[in-house]
């Protein structure tokens, strides 16, 4: 009723007491004779008390107190009813209508001066069998309610659900009298083994170390805590119970190696670290601690943001697909079962390994770039490339390595990375594949055909005024890190990209929280020769290197900048080549200040290396080359090669063991 | 570079035995002494060959070859001796790889040059022995390769399977296989069968620069790529039984391990500072040398005491790493016939390097001398009775471990007493490359490429093969032509031959 009252005002609370303690327990009795108050009152949802029901069935004695006065029978307690009768009554449908499910001391309120109530309740209300007070305590105002050790039902109302502990008369309000009675009845109920009581499980919800996200980033920075820190407490949450981890690392060079990634159900992580399939909905970086979805409150030392990148997404349509993780490519297997004309657009690496892998489908090819694969590639190497995806109709053969395997079906899983294909058979309907790339142009808008075309699905409009009509569109434009996530305080400081901006420990500017993988960007000085590209090598370097900084953080030792982060380092498949790509490998940030040196044989090997001031400063190596981790010290080395910078491309020489 | 004809050139050339020939003084500028290389007629024709191609006209810059390599080291101040072109030799960076010269510690000119270890330092062979015969290894031959990839780690990001953080690694560049030792990675008597007892004693971490710890950290422990294996090796062919018998070599069909493996990254970086310090030092003491990539300081000078301390601490990493692949290699071998490395007795028969600067003692024209020994691609081939080689192999010599190519044969032979007065107690280190026809059939095409590229306005060059060997079959160095020689020469004995079953590769 206490809710209620706040609406009323002062005058009208007065009333509405006087009112209540005239009533005593029956509040069926309640004055209707004030006709300005029963409005009101009809609008408070009040208890009927079914005591007063039942005794209304019996048959009352007319009985005299003391002073001769007759006794209110309602408030006669000269003679208790039996256990037997309380326990029926507690099982029974009156019982339920005044009560409902919650404990009969819920709706009690003590009436008390000032805004405290005094700690103890009264002594006794009943003296000489009589109810005494107006306001009785819950027991002794229902008169059916009888403390017993067998009354187990009531008993259990009284005892915490926490600690087994019997309530305190503050909180339940009852008298002393039946609170020491309660003490009793429990103490020998528990004696009688009527009641038992187990101290809940809690479930300590403490990490030393928490990371969230179960990408390629999460699980090398957990692999790498668990292997540096191998006593300490891990904590990795997810939101599906796929995580992606680095099964294989073939070493290329140094820092470059062909990784083998390979989604697995998150308990093979158990053993390194505890899983926590749930979403977080929020971080307070004020008390340490992460809160999920499900309500769970996660504290922490020291947290990893492992969120990753979600694609961009431009369009919205039906027909257009997105492409990222694993359930989307299973949409695209769905889709192309019906398809004969399909729009890629995007020029990455998803794209291309998409236009290669796609077979028995007119597809039209949308790059923005004058050449395919401009985030890779330079033109001359995607014209080196090109030549397979154009012969496709004669079948090149397949030299894919299969390197990932989908063992459980996905749910929002985790990014694509390098063979995402392999396991998914991409075939339409449609005999022959027919490429068209339309260069240098974007879409302008997309726009859904109407319901009676049947010819297609929807329409794309280009930039250069070309209008396509196709099946689906396939889009594949790159990502925006995850970075919105909640913070109590001081949000993250994010970089221009909309990533979190980390220093060169990968901590955020909050306190005790890292970052690492695509949803980070780095804001230290970055090395000459290294740049971020939200690719699945960096996000395993930065994914260990995390797990490196933070246990420094905890151990409080030095953390030297993992070398990782001197060079760009990449290894893919394109068309089934080997594309390696060491440091400024597209002339990043060099301006039209260098030179190159170039070796082709065409079908087998593009070489390029990027030399400035006769030192090298980057490469892109295609084919089977066995140069990668001489380029690699090259760059890192500095040497100088400006005599013989001629012959390093010599095709009579082989050059590997030259700088050994 | 002096241009001549090739005739000219010859002349100072004088084939002074079946097995070797003479660098005159004057082939080269400055030669302070005379050049000497080790060539069979194979051998001999390749190196002529390659000669002949830098003197045509039109040959300018680009790579030297070996011969004229050598004559620019013996030019090089404080050389003593000769400088020596061993049969593999080939073109590298300053030095030929397969070049050793040695320098005279108490001539205060005398100089240490980077070029002369090479960037992987103490890049070495080891060879571990074992009591299972071919036979009991070929049935799970395809197992036992997989149980090898997958002990020793691959050599990325910073996941080397040995936990190191930068406290560990100072003390392993200071202690070498004392480190491994101590942490239980090796066992005593490993140590006894290395080069220097594995650990050089001028190593001094704090000369080595962030940059190089920071390269060498994550890879400790770890096999590199390029040219670097570790391969399960049959014994094919025992030429000296009595000196295999005191490696614990008994019979034809025993198996070995062979582990090649150099300091990596760190190395490179290394060595790649001191150029760059060494650059300013010939500046400021006037050292003049014919080829630019020898760059060199005074032995006496801070330079050049800071590359020596720096290139030990390297040495040391190398060995901290080779003996970490060691005990993966014992693990994955107790582990696939369950059972334990010293029933297997996985003895380690010896540890070369190949690409180090040393101080040792010679006599040199009757004297005897203190002097800076570098072998780029050359291995220490000690006599029989050599007070630095261990007591196992006091009368047979020191082994000398020759690693092939890849897939091809590798041999151990034992140092000779010859071999320690015509080449300071140096042999040949394995196969040579650089200039080589084997791989070289590249059918080079890029019109439209450059078509594409144009566009960008940058300068581009192209590679074009404007260096055609005529009637060269294959210019590549095949390793038993190269044993052979050393052989013959009597600079080193053949004891053992050995060929691979599995190679495991980075």
């Amino acid at each position: 009723m206490s809710f209620t009252r706040s609406f009323l005002c002062r005058s009208q609370v007065q009333k509405f007491a006087k009112g209540l303690f005239k009533s005593s327990v029956s509040l069926r009795h309640f004055p209707l004779y004030e006709q300005p108050q029963q409005t009101l009152l009809r609008s408070i949802p009040y208890r009927q008390f079914s005591v007063s029901l039942v005794c209304c069935e019996e048959k009352i004695e007319a009985a005299e107190d003391r002073d001769g006065k007759p006794i209110d029978p309602a408030k006669d307690r000269r003679n208790p009813h039996p256990v037997e009768t309380s326990i029926r009554y507690l099982a029974s449908e009156a019982y339920q209508k005044c009560y409902g499910s919650e404990p009969v001391w819920k709706p009690y309120r003590r009436n008390h001066k000032g805004m405290f109530a005094p700690r103890k309740t009264r002594r006794t209300c009943i003296r000489n069998g009589i109810v005494t007070s107006g306001n009785p305590c819950p027991i002794c105002r229902d008169e059916f309610l009888i403390v017993h050790p067998y009354n187990i039902k009531l008993l259990e109302q009284f005892i915490s659900p926490y600690n087994g502990e019997i309530l305190s008369y503050e909180k339940t309000g009852v008298c002393q009298k039946q609170h020491r009675s309660l003490l009793v009845a429990i103490t020998q109920a528990k004696n009688k083994g009527l009641i038992t009581f187990d101290i809940p499980f809690r479930e300590y919800d403490y990490f030393k170390y928490l990371v969230i996200g179960g990408g390629i980033a999460g699980v090398s920075c957990v692999e790498g805590l668990a292997f540096l820190h191998p006593d300490a407490s891990i904590g990795l949450i997810t939101p599906s119970g796929i995580v992606k981890a680095v099964t294989k690392a073939v070493p290329v060079t140094k820092l470059l190696s062909d990784i083998t990634v390979e989604e697995t159900d998150a308990d093979k992580l158990e053993g390194m670290c505890r899983v926590i399939v749930d979403n977080v909905t929020a971080i307070d970086p004020r008390v340490n601690s992460v809160l999920t979805e499900s309500g769970r409150e996660i504290k922490y030392s020291k947290l990893c943001l492992c969120t990753g990148a979600s694609p961009r997404k431009i369009w919205y349509s039906p027909h257009v697909i997105t492409i990222r993780d694993t359930d989307s490519v299973e949409t695209l297997q769905d889709k192309l079962k019906t398809v004969k004309k399909i729009v890629v657009i995007g020029n990455g690496g998803i794209a291309t390994e998409l236009v290669h892998e796609l077979s028995g489908v007119d597809i039209v090819w949308v790059v923005k770039d004058k050449h395919i694969s401009a985030t890779f590639l330079d033109p001359g190497a995607a014209e080196f490339l090109q030549e397979t995806v154009l012969k496709k109709t004669e079948s090149t053969p397949e030299t894919m390595f299969k390197r990932m395997r989908y063992n459980t079906e996905g749910s929002a899983g985790p990014s694509l990375g390098p063979d995402w294909h392999s396991n998914v058979s991409l075939h339409g309907v449609a005999r022959d594949t027919h490429i068209v790339i339309e260069y240098a142009c974007e879409v302008e808008r997309i726009v859904d055909a109407e319901e009676t075309d049947t010819s297609c699905n929807v329409y794309v409009k280009l930039t250069n005024g070309k209008t396509l009509a196709c099946d689906i569109v396939v889009s594949a434009i790159g990502v925006v890190p995850n970075s919105n996530i909640l913070v109590r305080g001081p949000p993250f400081e994010l970089a221009t990209d909309s990533g979190i901006s980390v220093n060169e420990f990968l901590q955020t500017n909050v306190s005790h929280v890292f970052a690492a993988g695509d949803v980070c960007t780095p804001r230290w000085e970055i090395a000459a020769h290294w740049f971020q590209m939200r690719l699945w090598t960096q996000a395993r370097h930065m994914g260990s290197y995390a797990a490196k900084c933070m246990v420094g953080a905890v151990k409080n030792e030095p953390v030297l900048q993992d070398f990782a982060f001197e060079m760009f380092t990449h290894m893919t498949r394109f068309f089934g080549f080997k594309v390696i790509l060491l440091g400024l490998f597209n002339a990043q940030t060099l301006g039209n200040d260098y030179e190159v040196l170039l070796r082709v044989t065409r079908g087998v090997e593009y070489i390029k290396l990027i030399l400035k001031d006769g030192k090298m400063q980057g490469a892109v190596l295609i084919g089977d080359t066995d140069i990668e981790e001489m380029c690699e010290n090259l760059i890192l080395n500095q040497l100088d090669l400006t005599d013989i910078a001629d012959d390093l491309l010599n095709p009579n020489i082989d050059i590997e063991d030259y700088f050994d | 570079m002096v241009v001549r004809q090739y005739n000219e050139e010859l002349k100072y050339l004088e084939k002074i035995s079946a097995h070797c020939w003479r660098i005159k003084k004057g082939f080269q500028p400055n030669m302070n002494v005379e050049g000497v290389f080790y060539v069979n007629d194979h051998l001999e024709k390749l190196m002529l060959d390659e000669l002949r191609n830098a003197c045509r006209p039109g040959m300018v810059g680009g790579f030297l070859p070996g011969v004229k390599q050598i004559a620019n080291v013996a030019a090089l101040p404080g050389i003593v001796g000769k400088s020596v072109g061993l049969p593999d030799v080939h073109s590298g960076y300053g030095f030929a790889i397969g070049n050793m010269a040695a320098f005279d510690i108490g001539d205060p000119k005398s100089v240490v040059s980077p070029g002369g270890v090479g960037f992987d330092i103490n890049c070495g062979v080891r060879l571990l022995r074992t009591n299972l015969w071919e036979k009991d290894v070929l049935p799970v031959q395809e197992r036992l390769a997989q149980s090898m990839f997958d002990h020793i780690p691959v050599g990325v990001g910073s996941k080397g399977i040995i936990p190191m953080n930068a406290r560990d690694l100072e003390e392993a560049l200071e202690m070498g296989m004392d480190w491994s030792l101590r942490e239980g990675y090796i066992w005593a008597e490993d140590k006894e069968h290395c080069e220097e007892y594995g650990r050089m004693l001028s190593a001094d971490p704090s000369k080595v620069s962030m940059r190089a710890k920071k390269r060498g950290l994550p890879q400790l422990g770890t096999l590199g790529a390029g040219n670097h294996y570790a391969e399960i090796q049959i014994v094919d062919e025992i030429y000296d039984k009595w000196a295999a018998g005191k490696m614990g070599i008994e019979d034809v069909g025993q198996v070995c391990v062979m582990i090649h493996s150099g300091s990596r990254g760190f190395g490179h970086q290394v060595a790649t500072d001191a150029l760059v310090q060494m650059e300013k030092a010939m500046k400021r003491d006037n050292i003049e040398t014919n080829d630019r990539q020898l760059a060199c300081a005074r032995i006496s000078s801070q330079e050049g005491q800071d590359y020596l301390k720096s290139m030990a601490a390297a040495a040391n990493f190398a060995w901290v790493n080779r003996s970490s692949m060691t005990f993966l290699c014992r693990q994955a071998f107790a582990k696939q016939f369950n059972t334990t490395p010293d029933d297997l007795d996985m003895h380690v028969i010896y540890d070369v390097s190949h690409n180090i600067a040393k101080t040792e003692e010679h006599i040199v024209d009757g004297k005897q001398k203190t002097l800076l020994v570098h072998r780029k691609g050359s291995t220490r081939a000690f006599p029989p009775h050599h007070p630095l080689i261990p007591v196992d192999y006091q009368l047979t010599g020191q082994p000398v471990l020759i690693g092939g190519t890849m897939g091809t044969c590798s041999y151990v032979l034992t140092g000779t007493e010859k071999g320690m007065q015509e080449t300071f107690g140096s042999t040949c280190h394995g196969a040579g490359r650089a200039l080589s026809r084997a791989k070289s059939r590249r059918n080079l095409d890029y019109q439209e490429v450059l078509n594409k590229l144009e566009a960008q306005g940058i300068s581009i060059r192209v590679a074009s093969p404007k260096l055609v060997m005529e009637e060269a079959p294959e210019s590549y160095k095949n390793v038993t032509d190269v044993v052979d020689t050393c052989h013959a020469a009597g600079i080193s004995n053949k004891a053992i031959k050995l060929r691979p079953i599995a190679v495991i590769k980075g």
